[in-house]
Protein backbone atom coordinates (compact mmCIF):
# COMPACT_ATOMS: atom_id res chain seq x y z
CA UNK A 1 0.00 0.00 0.00
CA UNK A 2 1.16 3.48 -0.84
CA UNK A 3 1.15 5.79 2.18
CA UNK A 4 2.30 9.25 3.11
CA UNK A 5 5.07 9.68 5.66
CA UNK A 6 7.27 12.52 6.88
CA UNK A 7 10.92 12.40 7.89
CA UNK A 8 10.74 13.57 11.49
CA UNK A 9 14.50 13.45 12.03
CA UNK A 10 17.77 11.67 11.49
CA UNK A 11 19.69 10.02 14.31
CA UNK A 12 23.10 9.40 12.74
CA UNK A 13 22.56 6.47 10.33
CA UNK A 14 18.86 6.16 11.22
CA UNK A 15 15.83 8.03 9.96
CA UNK A 16 12.65 8.36 12.01
CA UNK A 17 9.51 8.39 9.86
CA UNK A 18 6.04 9.38 11.01
CA UNK A 19 3.67 7.38 8.84
CA UNK A 20 0.17 8.61 7.96
CA UNK A 21 -0.87 11.43 10.26
CA UNK A 22 1.84 10.72 12.79
CA UNK A 23 0.58 8.04 15.13
CA UNK A 24 2.80 5.34 13.61
CA UNK A 25 6.56 5.57 13.76
CA UNK A 26 9.10 3.73 11.70
CA UNK A 27 12.86 3.78 12.27
CA UNK A 28 14.70 2.88 9.06
CA UNK A 29 18.32 2.99 7.89
CA UNK A 30 19.05 6.38 6.38
CA UNK A 31 20.42 4.73 3.25
CA UNK A 32 17.04 3.11 2.54
CA UNK A 33 15.72 6.60 1.71
CA UNK A 34 16.41 8.54 -1.50
CA UNK A 35 19.78 10.33 -1.39
CA UNK A 36 18.11 13.78 -1.48
CA UNK A 37 15.85 12.96 1.49
CA UNK A 38 15.93 15.68 4.16
CA UNK A 39 14.40 16.37 7.55
CA UNK A 40 10.81 17.59 7.17
CA UNK A 41 10.36 16.11 3.70
CA UNK A 42 7.21 14.15 2.88
CA UNK A 43 7.49 10.78 1.17
CA UNK A 44 5.28 8.22 -0.49
CA UNK A 45 6.21 4.95 1.16
CA UNK A 46 5.35 1.29 0.91
CA UNK A 47 5.44 -0.42 4.28
CA UNK A 48 4.78 -4.10 4.86
CA UNK A 49 5.08 -5.88 8.18
CA UNK A 50 6.98 -2.94 9.67
CA UNK A 51 9.48 -2.99 6.79
CA UNK A 52 10.03 -0.15 4.34
CA UNK A 53 9.75 -1.52 0.81
CA UNK A 54 10.04 1.75 -1.09
CA UNK A 55 10.22 5.50 -0.53
CA UNK A 56 9.88 8.37 -3.00
CA UNK A 57 10.17 12.09 -2.15
CA UNK A 58 6.82 13.88 -2.50
CA UNK A 59 7.66 17.54 -3.11
CA UNK A 60 4.06 18.55 -3.69
CA UNK A 61 2.93 17.19 -0.33
CA UNK A 62 5.90 18.86 1.38
CA UNK A 63 4.97 22.24 -0.13
CA UNK A 64 1.31 21.82 0.76
CA UNK A 65 2.10 21.00 4.40
CA UNK A 66 4.64 23.79 4.68
CA UNK A 67 2.17 26.39 3.39
CA UNK A 68 -0.67 25.14 5.61
CA UNK A 69 1.52 24.96 8.72
CA UNK A 70 3.12 28.38 8.13
CA UNK A 71 -0.34 29.87 7.88
CA UNK A 72 -1.53 28.19 11.09
CA UNK A 73 1.57 29.31 12.94
CA UNK A 74 1.22 32.90 11.74
CA UNK A 75 -2.43 32.92 12.79
CA UNK A 76 -1.54 31.56 16.22
CA UNK A 77 1.20 34.17 16.73
CA UNK A 78 -1.18 36.92 15.67
CA UNK A 79 -3.94 35.73 17.97
CA UNK A 80 -1.51 35.49 20.90
CA UNK A 81 -0.19 38.95 20.17
CA UNK A 82 -3.70 40.40 20.37
CA UNK A 83 -4.36 38.41 23.56
CA UNK A 84 -1.21 39.83 25.11
CA UNK A 85 -2.14 43.35 24.06
CA UNK A 86 -5.67 43.07 25.43
CA UNK A 87 -4.27 41.80 28.73
CA UNK A 88 -1.87 44.78 28.84
CA UNK A 89 -4.62 47.29 28.09
CA UNK A 90 -6.84 45.74 30.75
CA UNK A 91 -4.02 45.86 33.26
CA UNK A 92 -3.15 49.47 32.45
CA UNK A 93 -6.85 50.38 32.59
CA UNK A 94 -7.10 48.80 36.02
CA UNK A 95 -4.01 50.72 37.18
CA UNK A 96 -5.43 54.01 35.90
CA UNK A 97 -8.71 53.33 37.67
CA UNK A 98 -6.73 52.69 40.81
CA UNK A 99 -4.96 56.04 40.56
CA UNK A 100 -8.06 58.13 39.88
CA UNK A 101 -10.27 56.19 42.30
CA UNK B 1 -24.83 49.93 11.83
CA UNK B 2 -21.76 51.63 10.41
CA UNK B 3 -21.79 54.17 13.26
CA UNK B 4 -21.89 51.43 15.81
CA UNK B 5 -19.20 49.47 14.11
CA UNK B 6 -16.75 52.21 13.28
CA UNK B 7 -15.24 52.70 16.78
CA UNK B 8 -14.73 48.95 16.89
CA UNK B 9 -13.06 49.03 13.49
CA UNK B 10 -10.84 51.91 14.63
CA UNK B 11 -9.93 49.97 17.73
CA UNK B 12 -9.06 46.93 15.67
CA UNK B 13 -6.92 49.06 13.35
CA UNK B 14 -5.19 50.61 16.36
CA UNK B 15 -4.65 47.22 17.89
CA UNK B 16 -3.20 45.90 14.64
CA UNK B 17 -0.93 48.92 14.27
CA UNK B 18 0.33 48.47 17.80
CA UNK B 19 0.70 44.78 17.20
CA UNK B 20 2.92 45.36 14.20
CA UNK B 21 4.83 48.19 15.87
CA UNK B 22 7.19 45.90 17.69
CA UNK B 23 5.15 44.08 20.25
CA UNK B 24 7.63 41.25 20.18
CA UNK B 25 9.14 42.82 23.28
CA UNK B 26 5.93 42.12 25.16
CA UNK B 27 6.06 38.46 24.34
CA UNK B 28 7.65 36.06 26.70
CA UNK B 29 6.85 38.19 29.73
CA UNK B 30 4.86 37.19 32.73
CA UNK B 31 1.16 36.40 32.68
CA UNK B 32 -1.14 37.93 35.32
CA UNK B 33 -0.65 36.35 38.72
CA UNK B 34 -2.68 33.25 39.29
CA UNK B 35 -3.34 30.85 42.13
CA UNK B 36 -1.03 27.84 42.53
CA UNK B 37 -1.30 25.18 39.87
CA UNK B 38 -0.35 22.35 42.13
CA UNK B 39 -2.42 20.96 44.95
CA UNK B 40 -0.69 21.92 48.21
CA UNK B 41 -1.42 18.60 49.86
CA UNK B 42 -0.14 15.76 47.74
CA UNK B 43 -2.72 13.02 47.21
CA UNK B 44 -1.92 9.54 48.53
CA UNK B 45 -1.02 8.56 44.98
CA UNK B 46 1.34 11.49 44.67
CA UNK B 47 2.94 10.69 48.00
CA UNK B 48 3.48 7.15 46.90
CA UNK B 49 4.94 8.22 43.56
CA UNK B 50 7.21 10.91 44.91
CA UNK B 51 8.13 9.13 48.11
CA UNK B 52 8.12 12.34 50.11
CA UNK B 53 5.83 13.71 52.77
CA UNK B 54 7.29 17.20 52.84
CA UNK B 55 5.22 20.20 51.88
CA UNK B 56 6.12 22.00 48.67
CA UNK B 57 6.56 25.35 50.41
CA UNK B 58 10.06 26.75 49.88
CA UNK B 59 11.06 23.90 47.62
CA UNK B 60 11.71 23.84 43.92
CA UNK B 61 11.11 20.45 42.35
CA UNK B 62 12.39 19.36 38.98
CA UNK B 63 11.05 16.02 37.75
CA UNK B 64 12.85 14.30 34.88
CA UNK B 65 9.96 12.09 33.86
CA UNK B 66 10.65 8.62 32.50
CA UNK B 67 8.84 8.77 29.15
CA UNK B 68 10.95 6.12 27.41
CA UNK B 69 12.96 7.47 24.47
CA UNK B 70 12.06 11.15 24.81
CA UNK B 71 12.34 14.22 27.01
CA UNK B 72 9.85 15.55 29.55
CA UNK B 73 10.80 17.78 32.47
CA UNK B 74 8.35 19.11 35.04
CA UNK B 75 9.25 22.15 37.15
CA UNK B 76 7.23 23.01 40.25
CA UNK B 77 8.24 26.31 41.86
CA UNK B 78 8.15 27.11 45.59
CA UNK B 79 5.04 29.23 44.99
CA UNK B 80 3.23 26.34 43.30
CA UNK B 81 3.63 27.29 39.64
CA UNK B 82 4.18 24.47 37.18
CA UNK B 83 6.02 24.29 33.86
CA UNK B 84 6.59 21.38 31.52
CA UNK B 85 9.54 21.34 29.14
CA UNK B 86 8.72 18.85 26.34
CA UNK B 87 6.34 15.93 26.58
CA UNK B 88 8.05 12.83 25.17
CA UNK B 89 6.46 10.89 22.32
CA UNK B 90 2.76 10.73 21.54
CA UNK B 91 0.93 9.12 24.50
CA UNK B 92 4.14 9.09 26.53
CA UNK B 93 2.38 8.99 29.89
CA UNK B 94 3.36 12.58 30.76
CA UNK B 95 -0.28 13.49 31.47
CA UNK B 96 -0.67 10.53 33.82
CA UNK B 97 2.48 11.58 35.66
CA UNK B 98 1.32 15.20 36.01
CA UNK B 99 -1.95 13.99 37.53
CA UNK B 100 -0.13 11.64 39.89
CA UNK B 101 1.94 14.45 41.34
CA UNK B 102 -1.07 16.77 41.63
CA UNK B 103 -0.46 19.17 38.75
CA UNK B 104 -3.91 20.46 37.72
CA UNK B 105 -2.80 23.18 35.34
CA UNK B 106 0.38 24.38 33.73
CA UNK B 107 1.52 27.98 33.79
CA UNK B 108 4.02 27.28 31.05
CA UNK B 109 4.70 24.62 28.46
CA UNK B 110 7.94 24.76 26.47
CA UNK B 111 8.68 22.81 23.33
CA UNK B 112 12.44 22.90 22.87
CA UNK B 113 12.13 21.79 19.21
CA UNK B 114 9.51 19.99 17.15
CA UNK B 115 10.93 16.44 16.95
CA UNK B 116 8.42 13.75 17.88
CA UNK B 117 10.30 12.56 20.99
CA UNK B 118 9.95 16.04 22.55
CA UNK B 119 6.73 17.28 20.97
CA UNK B 120 4.32 14.32 20.66
CA UNK B 121 3.28 14.06 24.31
CA UNK B 122 2.56 17.79 24.53
CA UNK B 123 -0.46 17.33 22.25
CA UNK B 124 -2.28 15.24 24.87
CA UNK B 125 -1.12 17.64 27.61
CA UNK B 126 -2.66 20.59 25.75
CA UNK B 127 -5.87 18.64 25.12
CA UNK B 128 -6.39 17.60 28.74
CA UNK B 129 -4.73 20.08 31.11
CA UNK B 130 -5.35 23.87 31.17
CA UNK B 131 -2.22 25.66 29.93
CA UNK B 132 -1.67 29.42 30.26
CA UNK B 133 1.31 29.88 27.99
CA UNK B 134 3.22 27.89 25.38
CA UNK B 135 6.75 28.82 24.35
CA UNK B 136 8.71 27.40 21.44
CA UNK B 137 11.65 28.22 19.23
CA UNK B 138 11.26 29.82 15.81
CA UNK B 139 12.11 26.81 13.69
CA UNK B 140 9.03 25.48 11.97
CA UNK B 141 8.50 21.84 11.08
CA UNK B 142 6.40 20.30 8.30
CA UNK B 143 5.57 17.18 10.30
CA UNK B 144 2.10 15.86 11.01
CA UNK B 145 2.72 16.04 14.76
CA UNK B 146 3.86 19.66 14.60
CA UNK B 147 0.62 20.57 12.83
CA UNK B 148 -1.38 18.72 15.50
CA UNK B 149 0.59 20.56 18.16
CA UNK B 150 -0.27 23.96 16.61
CA UNK B 151 -3.93 22.89 16.41
CA UNK B 152 -3.86 21.84 20.07
CA UNK B 153 -2.24 25.12 21.17
CA UNK B 154 -4.88 27.03 19.20
CA UNK B 155 -7.76 25.03 20.70
CA UNK B 156 -6.35 25.39 24.22
CA UNK B 157 -6.44 29.22 23.98
CA UNK B 158 -3.00 29.29 25.60
CA UNK B 159 -0.82 32.24 24.70
CA UNK B 160 1.82 31.18 22.20
CA UNK B 161 5.23 32.83 22.14
CA UNK B 162 8.40 32.10 20.23
CA UNK B 163 11.56 32.85 22.14
CA UNK B 164 15.21 33.50 21.47
CA UNK B 165 18.44 34.27 23.30
CA UNK B 166 18.19 37.21 25.68
CA UNK B 167 14.56 36.70 26.62
CA UNK B 168 13.25 35.28 29.87
CA UNK B 169 10.19 33.24 30.68
CA UNK B 170 8.85 34.02 34.12
CA UNK B 171 7.40 31.28 36.26
CA UNK B 172 6.02 32.62 39.51
CA UNK B 173 8.93 34.37 41.19
CA UNK B 174 11.50 32.46 39.18
CA UNK B 175 12.85 33.05 35.70
CA UNK B 176 13.91 30.78 32.90
CA UNK B 177 16.61 32.49 30.90
CA UNK B 178 16.71 31.67 27.19
CA UNK B 179 20.34 31.00 26.15
CA UNK B 180 19.56 29.66 22.69
CA UNK B 181 18.50 29.78 19.83
CA UNK B 182 20.18 33.03 18.79
CA UNK B 183 18.43 36.00 17.26
CA UNK B 184 17.16 35.63 13.71
CA UNK B 185 15.86 32.66 11.83
CA UNK B 186 18.14 29.67 11.99
CA UNK B 187 18.80 27.59 8.94
CA UNK B 188 20.39 24.70 10.78
CA UNK B 189 18.61 21.51 11.76
CA UNK B 190 15.97 21.37 14.45
CA UNK B 191 18.25 19.97 17.19
CA UNK B 192 20.65 22.89 16.78
CA UNK B 193 17.74 25.33 17.08
CA UNK B 194 16.64 23.86 20.46
CA UNK B 195 15.44 26.25 23.14
CA UNK B 196 18.09 26.13 25.88
CA UNK B 197 17.02 27.36 29.32
CA UNK B 198 18.83 28.19 32.56
CA UNK B 199 17.01 28.37 35.87
CA UNK B 200 18.54 29.63 39.12
CA UNK B 201 16.96 29.11 42.53
CA UNK B 202 19.12 30.45 45.35
CA UNK B 203 22.44 28.66 45.15
CA UNK B 204 21.31 26.01 42.68
CA UNK B 205 21.39 26.42 38.90
CA UNK B 206 19.81 24.14 36.31
CA UNK B 207 20.61 24.00 32.61
CA UNK B 208 18.13 22.43 30.21
CA UNK B 209 19.80 21.74 26.87
CA UNK B 210 17.00 20.23 24.77
CA UNK B 211 18.78 18.50 21.88
CA UNK B 212 21.25 21.37 21.30
CA UNK B 213 24.40 20.16 19.54
CA UNK B 214 28.07 21.11 19.89
CA UNK B 215 27.67 23.97 17.42
CA UNK B 216 24.88 25.49 19.51
CA UNK B 217 27.00 24.98 22.65
CA UNK B 218 29.87 26.88 21.05
CA UNK B 219 27.54 29.72 20.01
CA UNK B 220 26.27 29.98 23.61
CA UNK B 221 29.85 30.20 24.93
CA UNK B 222 30.82 32.70 22.21
CA UNK B 223 27.90 34.91 23.31
CA UNK B 224 29.54 35.08 26.76
CA UNK B 225 26.54 33.67 28.62
CA UNK B 226 26.77 32.16 32.09
CA UNK B 227 26.23 28.42 31.69
CA UNK B 228 27.35 27.23 35.14
CA UNK B 229 24.88 24.64 36.44
CA UNK B 230 24.80 22.31 39.40
CA UNK B 231 22.31 20.16 37.52
CA UNK B 232 22.64 19.65 33.77
CA UNK B 233 19.93 18.13 31.60
CA UNK B 234 22.36 16.64 29.12
CA UNK B 235 21.78 17.61 25.47
CA UNK B 236 20.30 15.15 22.97
CA UNK B 237 19.91 12.04 25.14
CA UNK B 238 23.66 12.03 25.87
CA UNK B 239 24.39 11.50 22.20
CA UNK B 240 27.88 12.21 20.85
CA UNK B 241 26.38 15.13 18.89
CA UNK B 242 26.44 17.19 22.09
CA UNK B 243 28.32 17.82 25.36
CA UNK B 244 31.71 18.97 24.07
CA UNK B 245 34.49 18.93 26.69
CA UNK B 246 34.86 22.74 26.28
CA UNK B 247 31.20 23.27 27.07
CA UNK B 248 31.13 20.85 30.01
CA UNK B 249 34.23 22.55 31.46
CA UNK B 250 32.24 25.79 31.64
CA UNK B 251 29.01 24.23 32.92
CA UNK B 252 30.85 22.31 35.67
CA UNK B 253 27.84 20.06 36.40
CA UNK B 254 27.74 18.16 39.70
CA UNK B 255 24.80 16.16 38.45
CA UNK B 256 24.14 15.22 34.82
CA UNK B 257 20.76 13.80 33.86
CA UNK B 258 19.91 12.36 30.46
CA UNK B 259 16.70 11.00 28.97
CA UNK B 260 16.85 7.71 27.08
CA UNK B 261 14.65 4.69 26.56
CA UNK B 262 16.02 1.31 27.54
CA UNK B 263 17.27 -0.52 24.45
CA UNK B 264 16.58 2.44 22.14
CA UNK B 265 17.64 1.91 18.51
CA UNK B 266 20.03 4.89 18.48
CA UNK B 267 22.46 3.62 21.10
CA UNK B 268 21.75 6.56 23.47
CA UNK B 269 23.53 7.32 25.74
CA UNK B 270 26.82 7.15 23.84
CA UNK B 271 29.83 5.85 25.74
CA UNK B 272 32.11 8.77 24.80
CA UNK B 273 29.55 11.28 26.10
CA UNK B 274 29.26 9.46 29.43
CA UNK B 275 33.08 9.48 29.58
CA UNK B 276 33.10 13.26 28.94
CA UNK B 277 30.60 13.75 31.78
CA UNK B 278 32.65 11.55 34.10
CA UNK B 279 35.75 13.56 33.15
CA UNK B 280 34.18 16.67 34.71
CA UNK B 281 33.23 14.56 37.76
CA UNK B 282 29.48 14.77 37.25
CA UNK B 283 27.25 12.22 38.95
CA UNK B 284 25.30 10.69 36.07
CA UNK B 285 21.65 9.68 36.14
CA UNK B 286 19.63 8.36 33.18
CA UNK B 287 15.93 7.64 32.88
CA UNK B 288 16.82 4.37 31.10
CA UNK B 289 18.30 2.95 34.29
CA UNK B 290 16.83 5.11 37.07
CA UNK B 291 13.30 5.76 35.79
CA UNK B 292 11.95 9.16 36.84
CA UNK B 293 14.52 11.34 38.62
CA UNK B 294 13.47 14.15 40.95
CA UNK B 295 15.74 16.99 42.08
CA UNK B 296 14.51 19.05 45.01
CA UNK B 297 16.19 22.37 45.81
CA UNK B 298 15.60 24.55 48.87
CA UNK B 299 17.63 27.57 47.81
CA UNK B 300 20.75 26.48 49.70
CA UNK B 301 21.28 23.03 48.27
CA UNK B 302 19.53 20.18 46.54
CA UNK B 303 18.90 16.47 46.70
CA UNK B 304 18.52 13.96 43.90
CA UNK B 305 16.18 11.02 44.09
CA UNK B 306 16.92 8.28 41.59
CA UNK B 307 19.42 5.49 41.02
CA UNK B 308 22.81 6.77 39.90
Amino acid sequence: MNEKAVIDRFEEQWAVLLVGEGSRQLVVPRQSLPPDAAEGQWLRVQVEGGKLLSAVVDGEETDLRRRRISEKRARLLHRSCLQELRARLRKEGAEDDGKTG
Amino acid sequence: MSRVRSPLVSLIVLVLLLAFAGLASLLGKSPPSQPPSVRKTPSPAATEASGTQSSLAGLLQVHFIDVGQGDSTLIITPDGKAALIDGGELDSGAVRYLRTVGVEKLDLVVNTHPHSDHLGGLIEVLQTIPVARVAAGRQESTSSLYEKFLDAVDASKARYVEVQRGQTLSLGKLELKVLSPPDGSSTGDLNGASVVLRLVYGKTAFLFMGDADKEAEKAILDAGLDVQANVLKVGHHASRSSSSPEFLARVRPEVAIYFAGKGNPFGHPHAETLAALRAVKARIYGTDTAGTIVVTADGNGYTVRGRQ
